[in-house]
């Protein structure tokens, strides 16, 4: 386990931890602007990933009717449904837990995050050794930049929120759970069905409230970086979307690159030996923004699932 | 999608359980070692209690329990502040900025400092009001605070036995030393988190300050008319003391000066979060040896006879001879080890972070030999075991 712990230190919790301090020395020791920036660094980062998260959220969106049409067409059998549901997400190119692979990159990020403010904002005296262990001491101005000063605006970046002043205490937890609520809110996807609906509805406003709720556990500059990090997350979520105007033209380059709208699809019905079409209605507005080229190879592979016509086509994007 | 937000809830909930999981961090140990005073070890403890121990049989005499509110910036009881004795109390200077008394026989409550509280406590500074560097009785009848507010206080002792504030010097950050006073000039000489080692008279007039560009925690050592510090720029310096110009600087380690240095016969032992001891000639600062001990010493040595006697951060007691270096004996205590030693006669006394209190008897061959070990757990709230409890070496 020793190991584990040492290249955890060594690639994410050491890299950090400097970065943070080089920060803070370059930024008028404001450890609140160090804080800030690494989080814009760290989101431009993932950027890809989210762009691709986004993706394939929508693509999972896209083809849920399709999955639907297959679970009611082969109730009975279960194996059956599992077959003809992992053909389309090969069809389509969806990994069924691509949509995970950003958030479980996030996680690592985030804990050790939330490890490197442990350690460079000491929560108590001995503490402060530990961040020997982590520093590049070979770097003079790091050593001469210690003890860091976790003051900004209002904040005691390393103290807890739940044990600092009344103000902090309630505007950080309130910061938090609203930022939340708007990531949660500009990253939902739409609704199949009724108990989707719930349980979307459930995650708008529980996850806020959890994490409003736990931010009093946090130091407060861990929940500068959820606060900060949150606001950015939402910001490039509503360019990617096109929700708001962008000028990277980052919506189109995600519709560009989108799997293959969904068109009306047959399904052969072997046992019958006749062919049941189902319809499928666009979900969103964004469906309709498919390049022409990905339907054309689309028409082209083979499969038990033909497609009669593709509809619309990329008049958003002209 | 209700696949993946099942997906999604169980990862957040799994990292704020990681997170939440993480909570014993905000816990600090303390570092406060232990006082020997005639037949009586005091120990302020990691739980925030002052405890008086029979020095020869380690049984428990008294207990002040609950000294503290958790009120200070840290969310810890622990105490940092070595006990002093004064006018036969014990006291001891608190996480949340207070200067408590005890009887020092029956350890019962008889004096508290509201005035350093209600002062300390409003302060906004950036390490808070804890008081982490010892609280030193001077002339009889007055003490000197130093605070994480970067305040040094000085209080005279009235004839109601109560303390009264004389003055205070604040430094521009945290004083996280001890003062010390020259005995010839009556200077009180501390260091500063804010890189500046500062002497003021009785008065708390500046005489002087040296900044050194870096943090010092480890507490300054005098002799004859100069002063002797590491800071955490790596440097060791010696400085005059009437003037406050430096003599000479030692810049050749690869880590902090954490821990005080000590000093005997010409020769400065200071000890290196790098894991070595650095045994400097006090004349002009060049090296006579460095020690390697492997890992970061924290805590302040000792030296009894020819040995010099010193634990690691890790918790390894080690022996060895003071000119030759040569190893004599150790003792693997196993647990983290921040407390300087306490030196009685040829004993020494140790807080270890498990949450005990060692008594060693160093043998003429340097060998430790344990007098006793105790866990001073409380009995309540309390998952340790005393039973389980293993002293280990």
């Amino acid at each position: 386990m020793e190991i584990f712990a040492d290249i955890w230190n060594l690639v994410f919790i050491r890299p950090m931890v400097n970065s943070l301090i080089i920060l803070y020395i370059f930024l008028g020791s404001s450890f609140g602007l160090s804080i800030i920036s690494f989080t814009v660094f760290i989101r431009l980062i993932m950027f890809p990933l989210s762009m691709r998260q986004t993706k394939q959220m929508k693509a999972m969106s896209l083809i849920q009717p399709k999955i639907k049409a297959i679970q009611e067409k082969y109730k009975d059998d279960r194996q059956r449904i599992s077959k003809e549901t992992m053909s389309i997400y090969k069809q389509q190119g969806i990994n069924p837990v691509g949509c995970l692979g950003p958030l479980i990159i996030q996680m690592p990020i985030f804990i050790g995050l939330y490890q490197a403010l442990y350690i460079t904002l000491p929560s108590s005296p001995e503490n402060l050794t530990q961040l020997y262990d982590s520093i590049y001491g070979f770097i003079p101005i790091i050593n001469q930049a210690i003890p860091i000063d976790g003051k900004f605006l209002w904040l005691n970046l390393e103290t807890i929120v739940g044990s600092s002043d009344l103000y902090t205490k309630i505007s950080l937890p309130i910061l938090v759970a609203a930022s939340t609520f708007l990531m949660q809110k500009t990253t939902a996807t739409p609704a199949m069905d009724d108990r989707q609906k719930s349980t979307n509805r459930m995650m708008l406003w529980f996850m806020p409230l959890l994490l409003g709720y736990f931010t009093l556990s946090f130091p407060s500059g861990l929940a500068l970086y959820w606060l900060i990090s949150n606001v950015i997350g939402t910001i490039i979520q509503l360019l990617i979307t096109g929700k708001i105007q962008n000028p990277f033209n980052l919506n189109s380059n995600l519709n560009s690159n989108l799997i293959d709208e969904v068109p009306d699809l047959i399904i052969e019905n072997e046992n019958e030996n006749k062919n049941t079409t189902i319809q499928v209605k666009d979900q969103d507005e964004s469906s309709r923004n498919v390049s022409k080229n990905n339907r054309r190879s689309n028409r082209h592979r083979s499969g038990r699932i033909k497609r009669k016509q593709g509809r619309g086509g990329n008049q958003s994007n002209k | 999608m209700i696949l993946f937000n099942k997906l999604l809830f169980t990862c957040l909930f799994i990292s704020i359980f990681l997170i939440s999981c993480t909570g014993n961090r905000f816990q600090g140990s303390g570092w406060a070692s232990p006082l020997v005073d005639n037949d009586q070890v005091f120990i302020a403890t990691i739980d925030g209690e002052l405890i008086s121990i029979d020095l020869g049989s380690g049984k428990e005499k008294w207990r002040a329990t609950s000294l503290d509110d958790q009120n200070g910036k840290y969310n810890s009881k622990a105490i940092y502040s070595k006990p002093f004795v004064f006018d036969e109390k014990v006291f001891i200077g608190t996480p949340a900025g207070r200067v408590l008394g005890f009887n020092r026989l029956s350890g019962l409550d008889e004096v508290s400092l509201q005035d350093i509280e209600e002062k300390i406590l409003m302060s906004e500074e950036s390490f808070g009001p804890i008081i982490v560097g010892n609280i030193i009785p001077i002339n009889k009848n007055k003490i000197i605070v130093p605070s994480s507010n970067g305040e040094i206080s000085i209080f005279s002792y009235n004839e109601s036995e109560m303390f009264e504030p004389t003055c205070n010097f604040k430094a521009k950050d945290a004083i996280w030393t001890t003062p010390v006073i020259d005995p010839n000039s009556n200077q009180i000489i501390f260091g500063s988190m804010d890189g500046n080692l500062y002497s003021v008279d009785e008065e708390c007039k500046l005489n002087w300050q040296y900044n050194t560009e870096s943090s010092i925690v480890g507490t300054p050592i005098l002799d004859k008319d100069e002063v002797y510090f590491g800071t955490l720029n790596r440097t060791f310096y010696s400085l005059n003391i009437s003037t406050g110009e430096l003599i000479w600087k030692f810049d050749n380690a690869k880590g902090w000066f954490w821990a005080s240095p000590i000093m005997d016969s010409n020769i400065i032992y200071a000890p290196n979060l790098d894991g070595s001891i650095y045994a400097l000639r006090k004349n002009n600062g060049q090296i006579m040896w460095t020690y390697d001990a492997k890992h970061p010493i924290v805590s302040s040595p000792v030296v009894i006879d020819d040995f010099l006697i010193f634990v690691t951060k890790n918790g390894e007691l080690q022996v060895i001879h003071k000119e030759s270096k040569r190893k004599l004996g150790n003792c693997d205590i196993d647990h983290k080890i921040y407390s300087a030693i306490e030196n009685y006669e040829d004993m020494i006394f140790i807080q270890v972070s498990d949450g005990s209190v060692r008594g060693y008897k160093i043998k003429k061959n340097g060998n430790p030999d344990e007098l006793w070990a105790k866990p001073f757990f409380t009995p309540e709230d309390d998952d340790r075991n005393n039973e389980d409890w293993d002293p280990s070496c």
